[in-house]
């Protein structure tokens, strides 16, 4: 068993963020197979017009999939407490459900954070994060998307966790410290 | 039997910070945004040591930084029922109830509610 460490930076006052818009945009949508995960499903949201979106994924399947699990991290070189393990890049297996959030890098660029679960050709089940961009579609995912209209949700580095993370950035976020209300600038 | 007619109202997306319990975490938001009832959209995290409850048992995992995979459930007056799905390190898939007060955010937990306005 081994030691599990603190998060390696400073606690941030604020345990819960958020920002709220006053209706949200849902889509039924397929997401195109013969294209990455991230491809097909920025495809739908750039002609929706939406750039915020939580979803919610079933049915359809992977010709190539490619994912990774967490665990506490052992690592030296490494402070976090938590971290990745190894990527596995597997072939042939169908998504059963999965979850995930929409938004942007640090960059401006579209991003898609995906938690999933698969079988394999076997019926086996297993699961983990997924890697968006190199994970191809054999056959048509179903999507059922909630969109926040003039919500910006914004992947940036954590000093906490010493991970990057999505987070609401836009003006009024709101915060909260021992059931205190506050607003995040 | 039992049904209510009603419509959704607001929107929130959240993130939960380490150490932040996911089902008093989300009835947290629920109480500083207004929401007296809510559905949980597509949401995902990770927990440390989560507590699931599969009928009247209640198991205890032990790894740290477990995926989640599925948050299903909701707010209803307050009180948050959830169940879900999480993935630990080797890929196994474990499924129950989250019990309030036993799963802890690992990194950080994603959770989207939307407010559920009955007529």
């Amino acid at each position: 068993m081994f030691e599990v460490r603190p998060h390696p930076g400073p606690r941030h006052p604020l345990r819960r963020i958020w920002s709220e818009a006053r209706q949200a945009v849902h889509l039924r949508a397929v997401l195109d197979s013969g294209l990455s995960l991230y491809q097909a499903l920025f495809q739908v949201l750039d002609a929706a017009g939406i750039s915020a979106a939580s979803l919610s994924l079933f049915g359809g399947g992977f010709k190539t999939l490619v994912f990774t699990t967490g665990a506490i991290e052992t690592r030296p070189d490494s402070a976090r407490q938590a971290n990745y393990t190894t990527i596995r890049d597997w072939t042939n297996c169908a998504l059963l459900y999965g979850a995930g959030t929409a938004g942007i890098d640090p960059h401006a660029s579209p991003l898609f954070h995906c938690h999933a679960v698969f079988s394999d050709a076997t019926g086996r089940t297993f699961g983990g994060h997924l890697f968006p961009e190199k994970s191809i579609l054999s056959e048509p995912v179903i999507a059922h998307v909630t969109g926040h209209p003039g919500l910006v949700v914004k992947q940036s580095f954590d000093p906490e966790t010493h991970h990057s993370v999505f987070q609401p950035v836009v003006e009024p976020a709101r915060g909260s410290v021992d059931g205190k209300v506050l607003d995040v600038f | 039997m039992s049904f209510e007619k009603g419509q959704f109202g607001r929107v929130i997306f959240a993130r939960l910070r380490p150490d932040e319990d996911l089902v008093l975490g989300i009835e947290a938001l629920c109480r500083e945004a207004g929401f007296i009832h809510a559905v949980v959209r597509g949401s995902l995290g990770s927990l440390n040591q989560a507590t699931l409850g599969i009928g009247p048992r209640v198991i205890k995992l032990p790894d740290y930084g477990l995926e989640i995979t599925a948050l299903y459930g909701e707010v209803r007056a307050g009180t948050a029922f959830l169940s879900g799905s999480l993935v630990d390190q080797a890929g196994t898939v474990f499924s129950g109830r989250f019990i309030s007060g036993g799963n802890a955010i690992s990194v950080t937990a994603e959770i989207t509610l939307e407010e559920w306005e009955a007529d």
